[in-house]
């Protein structure tokens, strides 16, 4: 029976300190790639060998993510269970409840609108869709939760206290700062990689081949271009999405035209494999182990 | 008698040396022999029979590039010719024609010229004085510059293939003119047109595409819709002459490239993206009327503004979609 109380305690320990380590303000360090899609230019930091560094306060769990039906959080991170609960319920009352005095107008106006209807739906299935917390960040006056849903992907909540209580907030904004730290949490770029493009060694301007590649763990895009810093890319291809005609996942294949080369003649070209898109070259996608060379005729 | 044989003898050995003179009536006549008294003395230089009854080749027959005037040209007056130096008697040389007229172009002539069994032939334009001045329309295409245009479109395919549809066509509107005369130039001595243009052509282009936009943080992607346009308009502003003979056509006007998101997702109460560029048309020097200036785009941005978070969060922003240091 001690024995059992023991444990008991035991556990209630291990869970309250668990709640406690989900709320932990701390310094955290985001460093971005600067050629992610997106990316506003931001004179508050440097852009250090192609990577905006951001020294923020708040908690990320990139790599580890909070699932909504997961635990009972602790507060900010609980006000994203009340809104699941409240969505769910289809409770509006309790739904505008959640807002501050200053965003009251905007939330009775959507829910009352003719927009109501799509958009607790939408919040439903996001919430059915593994809802997940990625990060909260101090900003002004509150806190910027990012989730994401494998449907709808990233989304933002504007938290502050009102009166001693947690409530979600209107919010205008044009700040570089929480524009591209929203983008890091909707791509969580991890690094690129090579890839073994099977080309073949020339081909006519006019012509294209068919290529099947096995994309490595953890992409979903091909990117091929050449030229320098800042010019576009060439070729995108992402798994089951643009360009890609194979639906296994994994597994692309596309049609490389002579005239994504734009011009006849000798081609040095890269080749990278990455977990997110990229639409303009950048030096950190120069590297050598990327190159590639063709001849188009 | 004595002074006189001794011009007789000199007249002889002239004719020998230097050869004959080209006379006005085209046919060259070769005078008779003139005979030598049997008093005339021993001292007087001996001919070698046997060389002057070789004739003497022509090598060369020129013509001036262009002859001005308004009456027939007898081709023996203007005509350089040239004999090698195997003979000395020299043949009669026939020109065919052996006038000409003038015409109102810059068509050459052809004449022959004949001596024995040698033809040689040359060309010559000969205009008039007070040649007639022409009105043309001055042909022109934009094809080049439509085929530019497409491949600056297709550039901005951003990595993916671009849906495009183009409107308009490569041929130009308005009337672009030019009084053409004809003369002869002193620098080269050939005949030119001297062109005055007047008027202009005005070319209306436009290409719509599709592409995908990335960078917006609570969308996958949008598609957004980018228009392609290009106004340019061509005169001539200096009229062809001797020294500037082809025209310089000045190509004026503008090329822009931008759109907007085709539709608003969901959880967006509103999406106001611009794509925009600086898009431009290289106006500088002549255009040539086998060429194309360049369309450059090195800058393509997205700006606006989106409203998510249905209607509670707002986001003012812009960002490069690509940034070219050099022009491409």
């Amino acid at each position: 029976m001690r024995q059992m109380l023991l444990y008991g305690l035991m556990l209630l320990s291990v869970v309250t300190n668990a709640q406690e380590n989900y709320f932990k303000l701390k310094a955290v360090d985001i460093d971005i790639p600067a050629f992610l899609p997106g990316i506003m230019y931001d004179s508050s930091t440097a852009i250090i060998d192609d990577t905006l560094h951001y020294k923020l306060k708040g908690q990320s769990f990139v790599g580890a993510p909070i699932y909504i039906d997961s635990l009972t959080l602790p507060y900010p991170w609980k006000m994203i269970n009340e809104m699941v609960a409240a969505y769910k319920q289809k409770d509006k009352k309790r739904i505008a409840a959640l807002y501050n005095t200053t965003s009251q107008q905007l939330i009775t106006d959507v829910l009352n609108g003719e927009l109501s209807t799509e958009m607790i739906d939408y919040v439903n299935a996001a919430s059915a869709a593994n809802l997940r917390i990625l990060a909260g960040i101090s900003y002004k006056n509150g806190f910027m939760i990012y989730t994401k849903d494998d449907v709808n992907g990233l989304h933002e909540n504007f938290v502050v206290i009102e009166n001693g209580t947690y409530k979600f907030s209107a919010l205008e904004d044009s700040s570089a700062i929480i524009w591209n730290t929203a983008l890091y949490f909707k791509f969580e770029p991890d690094s690129i990689r090579p890839v073994d493009v099977p080309f073949i060694d020339s081909m006519h301007i006019n012509n294209s081949k068919t290529i099947d590649i096995t994309l490595p763990e953890g992409t979903s895009w091909l990117a091929l271009y050449e030229g320098e810093s800042g010019e576009p890319i060439n070729l995108l291809v992402e798994d089951n999405g643009i360009n890609d005609y194979n639906p296994d996942p994994g597994k692309i294949s596309f049609d490389l035209g002579g005239k994504v080369f734009v011009n006849t003649g000798h081609h040095t070209f890269y080749a990278a494999a990455l977990n997110y898109p990229v639409q303009s070259i950048n030096r950190k996608l120069l590297l050598p182990k990327l190159k590639k060379e063709i001849i188009v005729y | 008698m004595k002074r006189s044989l001794i011009v007789i003898m000199i007249l002889l050995i002239s004719r020998c040396s230097f050869g004959q003179s080209v006379m006005p009536n085209a046919t060259v006549p070769i005078p008779l022999p003139v005979p030598i008294p049997p008093t005339s003395k021993p001292n007087v230089p001996k001919v070698d029979k046997k060389e002057c009854t070789a004739d003497a080749k022509l090598i060369a027959f020129i013509l001036p590039c262009c002859i001005s005037s308004d009456t027939p040209v007898n081709v023996a007056n203007i005509a350089t010719i040239a004999f090698d130096n195997t003979g000395c008697k020299k043949p009669m040389v026939i020109f065919t024609p052996a006038f000409i007229e003038a015409i109102d172009s810059l068509e050459k002539q052809k004449i022959t010229a004949s001596a024995g069994d040698i033809r040689l032939t040359s060309l010559v334009s000969v205009i008039k004085k007070n040649p007639v001045t022409i009105t043309k329309s001055a042909p022109f295409s934009f094809e080049n510059e439509a085929e530019q245009f497409k491949a600056l479109l297709a550039s901005l395919k951003n990595g993916a293939v671009p849906i495009c549809e183009n409107t308009g066509n490569t041929l130009p509107t308005g009337d672009l003119r030019y009084q053409s005369s004809t003369s002869c130039c002193e620098k080269d001595g050939c005949a030119i047109d001297h062109k005055l243009f007047s008027g202009a052509y005005t070319w209306d282009y436009s290409m719509t595409c599709q592409m995908p936009v990335y960078g917006i943080p609570f969308l996958k992607a949008v598609v957004a819709v980018i228009i392609g346009d290009a106004t340019l308009h061509v005169t001539v502003n200096e009229p062809t002459d001797c020294v500037n003979q082809e025209p310089c056509y000045a190509v004026t006007g503008k090329a822009g490239v931008g759109g907007k998101t085709k539709f608003i997702p969901k959880g967006m109460i509103a999406s106001d993206i611009n794509i925009s560029s600086d898009a431009a048309y290289d106006t500088s020097g002549c255009r040539t009327i086998n060429t194309a200036q360049k369309f450059h785009c090195n800058q393509l941005k997205a700006s606006g503004k989106i409203t998510d978070g249905w209607g509670l969060i707002s986001h003012t922003f812009h960002y490069n979609i690509y940034s070219r240091k050099d022009n491409q």
